[in-house]
């Protein structure tokens, strides 16, 4: 097998071509609108098949822009600005590090994509760099291209026959994508490659951090099958496993198409549609008596010598009969209905069933499909599937990741007819002071690695160790693309905190707030810091910055003096603690219990001894 | 968004290597070399070439970098020039009962996807193409001229106004003009001035995207054209996007609508009166918003009168204008002010020391015997030379535009046509205040703003 793989990595910053800043909260403001998107042919007059497929489908777009997080731009209301530099200068210093050519002259390209992920209708995309190799765990991989590209939209919701809906706030941000060459040996090589990548990346500290900023597409094909691509592994540890699962998924294809061949003898599949709405008129189906109500057609396909081949397992829990339905759902059908599923459960009569056997001329060892919609599109769902079915081997296909490893068909592969240039935005010579901007951002990320390790040094290995390792814990993005952790924990340090204590806090104390389900990410870098200052300023004890932090937390406008005050847990020191220690008697054990967290216990013992010396 | 304007640059252009535009090549720099199409420059620096990767994106190389070329392939890529663009033609129908007349604009543009060029579409066949499908055999393309809006001049609105009245004497049902969008309420303005008592409707329409990506809305704006075109109106109007969503268009009078945004999609808004109508692209309803759309005038006689007096200015007056702006304004037989506010000029009634009045000049060109008709640059309102002392001076130097609403280009438009047909400056300032094409509105509605 061949397998190559493409990274997606969020680029840190502004978006690719306006002025906007990416929000990962939810915009308390926003306006819709709803477009339909044509199809756009191509210089040939040809239809892309992948733009074919989505415009048979005529769907409503309906899109949610977030007024703080995306502008004209993103509606489509207003051309490109110019490129984004500073995410160009980042690329250019990715291409550097993975020794690829950087073009002398960037010119921006447009990528149709109909199905609404774009309000433009297509996806801005660059070539930067060409060829270069990266260094893996498993020996060097070659690269193919480095690219500049837009993200798409963020879906709502999805597989909705007459709509889609988007969110804005994600349209945009800059993504480099990393396309290697198409030489690994396994899904494990191609997970090594993908964390060596990813690795390579976020050590510049330019890219974004966190659920949803890095994605793989994978690209596999094996001898006789088909290059396919699967798009959208968020895991790292799924890649493994959709590599595999694929590379199973068209070696029982093809093994499945063999068996056809021979039963079929030759014969095509006919893709001949009988009309069977009249049979299910009065069926007790709900599923089916629902659609019908609303003016549905109920349409079938007789698929000649097929018994038993369409609930042939092809993935877990997928069987060919699946592969058919992604083709009918393509077509904006909800699903397929085949012979090889136990008819009864779907509310079916035995008459209903003996019926339409009859109506499509089932004769003993074939199949049939049943779709459900409106005509036009029962008739494009049921086209698609003869297509697909007469198709005798591994189609070349997209398809969709699914979080389990297996995946289901999205769109044929695009075709390069579907990319042209951007003619709103300049071509982009590269010059000498971009390549310098590269460089010096290499040369910061380079210090800023040197003073992350620098910092680390000063701790125990073991907690070095779980500070770079802690994530999720904190809100808000730290300087250079570190961390918010490590940035959290640098500030300390550099405010004169014992870094063991501040690593601490956030290590255990944070990590344990957040497994009691407190949202620590409510906490920035500042505020975080502002509560370790209030202890270092001895108006709080060790013991209260839990209690704290948990407070600011929960609150969202408190300060850390405000937290103390509100629950009453300011530091008792100097004379008010001798008076304390008066009213309690001189006993340190009751003084603890009744004011552990008020009282720091070195400083009532100190005051002891000396009280007690007098 | 694009124009016509980008050069387009022939697929002869030869590269000093001789390897030609459309030639598959191989581009060595040094060690390093680059496989793919050699493309024309449509755009940038002219030390680069452009090369079309297998992958399908382009980049550019440094001419200066390359050290041989070797052509694999001649031709391997026909390019479509600026002059034979055959692809994807449609068939004209005779059946078409809308008259379409294209005068250019992003609308009719189509795209060259190998260099990247945009072009107008220079054959009927070409604008069929750009259709949606159902359209076409509704409609009689002719295409009048090519040009971005922005060079419309006066002379090519009377051709406008010529042949829509041509197609309606020839029983058009409605008429359906393409235009860039810059100065289409411009030709509006002029079409509801040549042409009056229209039996049927006579649509504007453009495009803010053009046709070659998956948004555009030209395809929204021609349905819905096509519907309002087929609808019992009559009068000009222009159809655009009501709002960002693809679901509405609005009809706005031909002589109360102005551009008002650079780039939206609902870049028109009318200005002082409710819209005439809204149209459905979807289902083609089309639902009238104001009492004063006219139902279609079967057998009405249309009159024709292409007549303009082109020597007309229009002058924009802002702080610090030079009084020698206003003077030199003499050698016109008719100026408009975009004047301030209410309707106001600097002229320092007050005899502030900063202060640069233009009163003198202004009342020169008047007792000149030109016509001086007064607009505001607030463009919303009506304007009101009777409130403040400044606007009683201009209404005694002779400004005329008193009480009026009308937009400044409107202004414009219709000075050159009274003055294509009327001297008399008395005669003009009764024309100029009176309402001939729904340029004046006796009220001003409360919610038209």
């Amino acid at each position: 097998m061949m397998c190559g793989i493409e990274i997606h990595q969020r680029i840190a910053g502004k978006k690719l071509f306006c002025n906007c800043v990416p929000s990962s909260e939810s915009a308390a403001a926003t306006v819709q609108f709803n477009r339909r998107l044509h199809a756009v042919l191509s210089e040939l007059g040809e239809l892309d098949s992948a733009v074919r497929i989505e415009s048979i489908r005529q769907r409503l777009m309906r899109y949610s822009a977030p007024l703080s997080s995306s502008c004209l731009v993103e509606a489509d209301e207003e051309p490109p600005h110019h490129l984004n530099h500073e995410a160009l200068s980042a690329v250019i210093l990715f291409c550097n590090l993975l020794s690829s050519r950087v073009v002398d002259e960037v010119h921006i390209m447009r990528k149709n994509v109909i199905d609404g992920s774009n309000t433009s209708g297509f996806q801005r995309t660059a070539v930067i760099g060409m060829g270069g190799a990266i260094t893996t765990p498993v020996g060097e991989l070659g690269i193919q291209a480095v690219c500049i590209e837009e993200e798409s939209a963020g879906i709502l919701e999805a597989g909705k026959e007459a709509h889609a809906d988007y969110e804005l706030s994600r349209l945009s941000i800059p993504l480099v994508e990393i396309a290697t060459e198409p030489t690994l040996k396994s899904g494990k090589e191609a997970q090594e490659a993908a964390l060596a990548i990813g690795q390579l990346l976020r050590q510049t500290g330019l890219v974004s951090r966190g659920i949803g900023t890095i994605r793989q597409d994978l690209n596999v094909s094996i001898p006789e099958g088909a290059r396919v691509e699967v798009k959208g592994v968020q895991e790292l540890g799924m890649i493994a496993a959709t590599v595999d699962l694929e590379v199973r998924r068209q070696e029982k294809l093809l093994a499945l198409v063999e068996q056809i061949k021979g039963r079929l003898k030759g014969a095509a599949i006919d893709a001949t549609f009988v009309d069977l709405t009249e049979i299910f008129a009065e069926t007790r189906s709900q599923l089916v008596a629902k659609q019908i109500r609303t003016g549905a057609k109920v349409l079938g396909m007789r698929l000649p010598s097929h018994e038993g081949l369409l609930g042939v397992e092809i993935q877990p829990n997928r069987r060919y009969g699946s592969e058919l339905a992604d083709y009918a759902r393509a077509a904006g059908i909800r699903g397929l209905i085949h012979s090889d599923e136990d008819l009864a459960k779907y509310g079916f009569s035995e008459d209903e069933i003996f019926e339409a056997t009859s109506a499509l001329s089932i004769k003993k060892g074939d199949a049939f499909v049943l779709v459900v919609g409106d005509q036009k599109k029962a008739d494009a769902a049921l086209c698609e599937v003869a297509c697909r079915a007469n198709f005798l081997g591994v189609p070349e296909e997209t398809r969709k990741a699914s979080p389990d490893g297996t995946s289901s068909y999205m769109r044929p592969l695009p075709g390069r007819a579907r990319m042209y240039p951007e003619t709103d935005v300049p071509t982009i010579p590269i010059t000498k002071e971009l390549l310098d901007e590269a460089k010096d951002m290499a040369k910061a990320a380079a210090v800023a690695q040197e003073e992350k390790a620098e910092l680390l040094s000063s701790l125990p290995e073991e907690l070095a160790k779980q500070l770079s390792a802690a994530k999720g814990l904190l809100g808000g993005e730290g300087a250079a693309g570190q961390s918010p952790e490590i940035a959290a924990f640098s500030s300390a340090v550099n405010a004169g905190i014992e870094a063991k204590f501040a690593s601490s806090v956030i290590t255990n104390t944070l990590q344990s707030l957040k497994r009691e389900g407190v949202e620590t990410k409510n906490l920035d870098g500042q505020k975080f810091l502002s509560a370790l200052l209030l202890f270092k300023e001895n108006k709080i004890t060790k013991a209260a910055v839990p209690e704290i932090l948990r407070e600011m937390c929960r609150d969202s406008k408190a300060t850390a003096e405000s937290a103390a005050k509100k629950l009453n847990i300011e530091r008792i020191s100097g004379k008010a603690l001798g008076a304390l220690l008066e009213k309690e008697k001189l006993d340190m054990k009751a003084l603890m219990t009744r004011y552990r967290l008020q009282v720091d216990a070195q400083e009532a013992q100190g005051l002891m001894n000396k009280n007690g010396k007098q | 968004m694009a124009k016509a304007k980008k050069e387009v640059v022939s697929s002869e252009t030869s590269h000093a290597s001789g390897a030609n535009s459309g030639d598959r090549v191989r581009i060595s720099c040094g060690t390093d070399s680059y496989t793919g199409v050699l493309l024309p420059r449509a755009a940038g620096a002219e030390d680069f070439i452009t090369l079309k990767l297998s992958s399908g994106y382009n980049i550019g190389i440094k001419k200066s970098r390359i050290s041989g070329t070797e052509v694999l392939e001649q031709s391997a890529v026909k390019l479509v020039g600026a002059t034979e663009k055959k692809q994807h033609l449609a068939k004209q129908s005779a059946e078409g009962k809308v008259s379409l007349l294209a005068c250019g604009g992003t609308i009719v543009n189509r795209i060259d996807y190998r260099s990247g060029a945009v072009y107008p579409a220079s054959t009927t066949e070409e604008i069929l193409a750009g259709l949606p499908k159902e359209a076409r055999e509704h409609v009689r393309p002719k295409i009048l001229f090519s040009v971005a809006s922005e060079d419309m001049a006066p002379a090519h609105w009377s051709k406008v106004a010529e042949a829509a009245a041509v197609d309606i004497k020839d029983g058009a049902q409605g008429v359906i003009v393409t235009h860039g969008t810059d100065t289409m309420h411009y030709t509006s303005a002029a079409l509801s001035f040549m042409l009056q008592n229209i039996p049927v409707p006579i649509i504007l329409t453009g495009s803010q995207r053009s046709s070659d990506r998956g948004s555009s809305d030209a395809e929204t704006n021609f349905r819905a054209s096509l519907a309002a075109a087929n609808a019992d109106i009559s009068g000009v109007f222009i159809c655009m996007h009501e709002n960002m969503s693809d679901e509405s268009c609005l009809l706005h009078f031909g002589t109360k609508v102005r551009k008002m945004h650079t780039t939206r999609r609902d870049a028109f808004r009318s200005i002082n009166v409710q819209p005439a109508a809204r149209v459905f692209p979807g289902n083609g309803k089309v639902e009238k918003l104001s009492a004063d759309c006219p139902a279609r005038k079967p057998g009405a006689k249309m009159a024709v009168d292409t007549a303009l007096n082109t020597n007309v200015a229009m002058q924009y007056i802002y702080p610090g204008i030079k009084p020698a702006q206003i003077s030199a304004l003499s050698k016109y037989d008719g100026i408009v002010l975009v004047g301030m506010g209410l309707a106001h000029l600097p002229i320092n009634l007050g005899g502030d020391p900063l202060a640069i009045p233009i009163l003198k000049e202004a009342k020169a060109l008047a007792a000149s015997g030109i016509p001086v008709v007064l607009t505001s640059q607030c463009i919303y309102g009506r304007i009101n030379m009777d409130v403040y002392t400044n606007g009683r001076a201009l209404k005694d130097a002779g400004i005329i535009g008193n009480l009026c609403d009308m937009t400044p280009e409107t202004a414009y438009v219709k000075l050159m046509w009274v003055l294509g047909h009327e001297k008399k400056v008395a005669k003009v300032k009764e024309l100029m205040e009176s309402n001939i094409a729904g340029e004046i509105s006796e009220r001003t509605e409360i919610v038209n703003y």
